[in-house]
């Protein structure tokens, strides 16, 4: 091969050795969610609108507030506000890595703290189209690495007018229930624009999109988020009514005793 | 309470109409940073029965009135009205806290009435409340503070058939215990100022015991009768058998208005690493369960001659049961803890001095009767001879109906979440410690307690089976329901109860009161 034909297949090469990879994009997302944009507490207020497939609706309101501990601990704890049915129905949870979460629920009806199994990871996330697993994957998706899902960039499209990476995730863990998960990230702010969710068929199992995106301080936050489940001709929009992060929650604030009490 | 009947059906009538009309809402009072929510729920209640006593379709309303005053304050108010239902020939009113036997339709309750003050860790509640000890599903041994409305035992929610008690409740939280692995310390001190009983049906109703009213016949032989007329010097000759028609009747008896009559509880609590919760218990008070005793005599019949010239005797004997107050003392702890998929509870509580339902028939049987008969006769008859003779009256001696016990209640269970199945398998047993006479309990008594429920359709449909099997005396009940949610605010229920067993059986005894239920709820 002569000079000028390496040369040429060097400039031809250029644009795509130039180009970040799916690997890289994801990283950058991680390094934002984990400097400018980290959180160690959260309170959010959020109403989710259940749909049916023949076009009924019921609503839940609930007040959910996390706190984030070293080793990657998580303390959640939720209060119910709506339905009447559920209203004052609390639950905690502790979540620790690499093994099951701790979780205690009150029922108002039952005046008792009860402990709860972990294992429920496949039920649906009170009536919504998430289910446990779902927001454990949404939670976590953003720490995965090449051995949780090898990542590949699909190219570029635009989602309700914003330029967007589409990046797919082939889940390679077991506990992943889902074999890919397409992913179209705005490519300016690095926030997911929709999720896809894939089993065996070419259809999505659950789409999720989000949208009315805010920056809260510098971390920007989907006030509406559409999680569908074509199958079932089902869907939840899921409405952030308020969000405020780093308040210094107490610890205090994540206790059975705190549970029973009900939200301040 | 029989307040003024126009009065007691006016407030009875509002507390059952009034929730109809509200609907859920939070009001912040007005240059405060108080709040205050409504909620509450309306219940219709119809019954179908298969060949047992009759109910009437009821309704049940309760409207709940929350209060966030500031962050130390929160007052709460809960009203219970109900009309129709089990009640027979019902008076309007309002539901006391001191009767056992009420029979009031339509009926208006101050459930809740409390206000509650926290400082740093700790917490005071005061006033009308309910409290809810032990981990087991079903009736948990250790919960013995609240009392609760026995009028339909089995269809009505357990916590919902609570009776709010007046009670003052210092709770301290204290701080976690790193040392030990010790977090959620709470120790309680209740101090529940007037013994509060529970409400039992009354005898015309539909879920009044029938083992106790298996007893409405007495039957002395003729040749008992005859040895006791012998003996008590009266010159008849009894010809048969005398049989006693037994009347039921139902009697108040108020517990004592003294400080000291009422109960003081203590609860520690807390959780080892988090992972077992537990809990120990002491309760000394009056017995919330129910607790009655039999008082009963013998008349001759109204408008009739004691003694007929074919050689029978024409007695009846009116017996009331008679609402009682005993004591009790419980030590108790409960404990619960998770590994994988399976939830674990278990539960033990000692009593002693507890009154158990004894086999009522064994107090009117001719064993049990057969010593006393002379001294009744004599008594009834002392003065026959005279001219005309006179209509007499004895008193029978009973034992008591409700012995006073000690025993040891303990359970066991758990639940597993396993494909959106949720079953639950406990066992429960009662164990008498010290002797005593046959109770309507095996000794020991052990049931098993089995549920398995299931959401669909977006959880808006439930499918849940509940049962449970005594071993001892083969009594069982099922109670098979489908609950379909609507929309936000309405729930509607299909179920069956089905109960089987021998009439000497806690449960067995209801075996002719099968039926179907249906229940809608509209919740605000």
């Amino acid at each position: 091969m002569t000079l000028h034909a390496v040369l040429m297949i060097l400039l031809l090469a250029a644009p795509v050795l130039g180009a970040e990879t799916a690997r890289q994009i994801l990283d950058r997302r991680e390094a934002l969610d984990n400097g400018e944009r980290h959180w160690t507490d959260r309170h959010q207020k959020l109403t989710f609108h259940i749909a049916d497939r023949r076009g009924g609706t019921r609503t839940r309101e609930l007040e959910l507030s996390e706190k984030r501990y070293p080793a990657e601990e998580r303390k959640a704890i939720v209060f119910f506000s709506a339905p009447p049915e559920v209203q004052g129905t609390g639950f905690l949870a502790f979540e620790h890595k690499g093994k099951p979460a701790d979780q205690w629920l009150y029922l108002p009806e039952l005046q008792r703290v009860r402990q709860i199994t972990a294992n429920t990871r496949n039920q649906s996330f009170v009536g919504t189209d998430l289910t446990y697993h779902d927001l454990d994957i949404l939670t976590e998706m953003t720490s995965w690495t090449e051995a949780d899902a090898a990542s590949s960039l699909r190219g570029e499209e635009t989602v309700d007018g914003v330029a967007c990476h589409v990046i797919e995730l082939a889940a390679k863990r077991d506990d992943i229930v889902y074999k890919k998960i397409v992913l179209w990230l705005g490519k300016d702010d690095l926030v997911p624009r929709r999720l896809e969710f894939f089993g065996d068929d070419a259809e999505p199992v659950k789409r999720i999109t989000q949208t009315d995106i805010r920056d809260v301080g510098k971390i920007p936050v989907p006030y509406k988020t559409k999680v569908e489940t074509p199958a079932a001709g089902t869907s939840t929009d899921v409405v952030v009514v308020e969000t405020q992060f780093n308040q210094n929650l107490a610890d205090e604030a994540f206790t059975q005793r705190a549970l029973e009490q009900g939200p301040q | 309470v029989r307040c003024g009947r126009g009065g007691a059906v006016a407030v009875a009538l509002a507390l059952v109409v009034a929730p109809a009309r509200i609907h859920a809402a939070e009001v912040t009072i007005p240059g405060t940073s108080a709040h205050v929510q409504a909620s509450g729920y309306v219940d219709a209640l119809a019954v179908a029965t298969l060949g047992g006593p009759r109910q009437h379709p009821g309704a049940t309303t309760q409207l709940s009135l929350l209060g966030r005053i500031s962050r130390q304050l929160r007052l709460q108010v809960t009203t219970i009205g109900q009309v129709g239902g089990p009640y027979e020939d019902a008076h309007p009113g309002i539901m006391s806290f001191v009767h056992e036997f009420q029979n009031v339709s339509p009926s208006a309750e101050l459930n809740e009435a409390w206000g509650e003050w926290r400082e740093g860790d700790l917490q005071l509640r005061a006033g009308i409340q309910k409290f809810a000890w032990g981990k087991l599903d079903g009736v948990p041994p250790t919960d013995v503070l609240s009392p609760r409305d026995l009028h339909d035992p089995l269809v009505r929610d357990y916590e919902e058939s609570k009776i709010g008690i007046p009670a003052v409740d210092l709770t301290y939280y204290a701080p976690p215990i790193p040392a030990l692995a010790l977090s959620e310390l709470r120790a309680s001190l209740v101090y529940v100022p007037i013994a509060v009983p529970p409400r039992l049906p009354l005898f015309e109703e539909r879920w009044f015991p029938p083992s106790v009213a298996a007893t409405s016949v007495v039957t002395v032989s003729q040749k008992q009768t005859q040895q006791a007329l012998d003996a008590a010097g009266i010159p008849f000759t009894v010809s048969d058998d005398v049989v006693v028609p037994v009347r039921f009747h139902t009697q108040n008896h108020r517990p004592p208005a003294q400080l000291d009559a009422g109960a003081i509880a203590f609860r520690l609590g807390g959780s080892v690493q988090n992972v077992v919760d537990w809990d120990l218990y002491q309760y000394s008070g009056p017995d919330t369960s129910p607790d009655a005793e039999l008082h009963a005599s013998v008349v001759c019949d109204k408008g009739k001659t004691c003694f007929t010239p074919t050689g029978r005797i024409n007695l009846h004997a009116p017996t009331y049961l008679r609402q009682r107050h005993d004591v009790i003392h419980m030590g108790g702890a409960d404990a619960s803890t998770v590994f994988g998929g399976l939830t674990l509870r278990a539960e033990i509580a000692g009593f002693l001095d507890r009154p158990y339902l004894r086999v009522a028939s064994d107090l009117t049987s001719p064993a049990a009767l057969g010593p006393d008969v002379p001294g009744i006769v004599g008594n009834l008859f002392g003065d026959v001879t005279a001219k005309p003779p006179r209509r007499g009256r004895a008193p029978v001696p009973l034992g008591p109906l409700f012995p006073k016990r000690d025993t040891i209640e303990w359970g066991i269970g758990g639940d597993y979440l396993i494909g959106g199945f949720l079953p639950l398998l406990q066992v429960n047993q009662v164990a008498f410690v010290d002797d005593g006479p046959r109770e309507l309990l095996a000794n020991p008594d052990t049931r098993l307690l089995a549920s398995v429920r299931r959401k669909f359709l977006q959880d808006t449909l439930e499918l849940e089976f509940r049962g449970v099997y005594a071993f001892e005396r083969a009594a069982w009940f099922v109670y098979p329901r489908a609950t379909y949610r609507w929309g936000d605010h309405w729930r509607f229920r299909v179920g069956y109860l089905g109960i089987g067993g021998p009439l000497d059986s806690v449960i067995g005894q209801y075996h002719a009161n099968d039926e179907f239920t249906f229940e809608g709820r509209y919740a605000f």
